[in-house]
């Protein structure tokens, strides 16, 4: 059975910084649609809007943080199906477990590969419900 | 991955580490202050050193990272289990911005090198 492959990527991330590398990893490295949100808030007005395939979201910024987000984005009907990454650099074993009893599709770990992130997401993508 | 796009992640980590400097010199001011910490200030902190740890590693500083990330742990303790701030035992608040100090050298060090400087 063929799905539909993965094209359109929220990305949420409060440090431009990591948005600027991520933002070219994903669309020129990746070949993917990005949009990009510096805040959790943004995002919420912003994904129902895009409709994005998949959100790549960090998850500790100021304010709102990822999981605060991830709560709201599942109660909103527009994008409560949709798939959610998360980013961060604490990522021991419990936190993982964690995210994911959440409903995250899966965890990247910071550092990543700016060489390889598109190709991580997409592995995320094609493993639903695999 | 394309040699137009290998330029353009290393003209990011040139622009990235121009700017180094003034990120590391806001934590070492934040860390100086002699009025008390609450925990907006203990947030504020946070914020600066989070973001450095996290882009440093990134942008492939992994020394000024690990600088970073030892201070953020001491931050971190401070805000989530109301450990003292600064703390009390373990590496002193100035040895750990003096860490970062250093390694921010080295990395602005290797930077030059890779462009060609002595």
């Amino acid at each position: 059975m063929s799905r539909k492959p993965l094209s359109r990527i929220l990305l949420v991330e409060d440090d431009p910084d990591v948005q600027v590398v991520a933002s070219l990893a994903l669309s020129e490295i990746g070949g993917l649609v990005v949009e990009v949100c510096g805040s959790a808030l943004e995002a919420l007005t912003t994904a129902p809007v895009f409709q994005p395939d998949l959100i790549l979201m960090d998850v500790m910024m100021p304010g709102m943080d990822g999981i605060a987000a991830l709560e709201a984005l599942r109660k909103d009907p527009r994008v409560a199906a949709t798939p959610v990454v998360f980013m961060t650099a604490r990522a021991q074993s419990h936190e993982v477990a964690r995210y994911r009893a959440l409903g995250s599709l899966g965890v990247i770990t910071k550092p990543f590969e700016p060489e390889s992130l598109a190709e991580t997401l997409r592995g995320l993508w094609e493993s639903r419900d695999a | 991955m394309t040699a137009g796009n290998r330029e353009r992640l290393e003209a990011l980590r040139r622009a990235y580490l121009r700017d180094l400097p003034a990120k590391v010199r806001a934590i070492g001011e934040a860390t100086a202050s002699q009025e008390p910490w609450d925990r907006e200030k203990l947030e504020s902190l946070h914020h600066l050193v989070h973001r450095l740890t996290g882009s440093a590693a990134i942008y492939g500083f992994s020394g000024l990272s690990r600088a970073a990330s030892a201070l953020e742990a001491v931050v971190y303790s401070a805000l989530a289990e109301a450990a003292s701030f600064p703390p009390e035992r373990g590496p002193s608040l100035a040895d750990l911005v003096a860490a970062l100090k250093s390694e921010l050298a080295a990395a602005t060090a290797s930077g030059k090198h890779e462009k060609g400087d002595p």
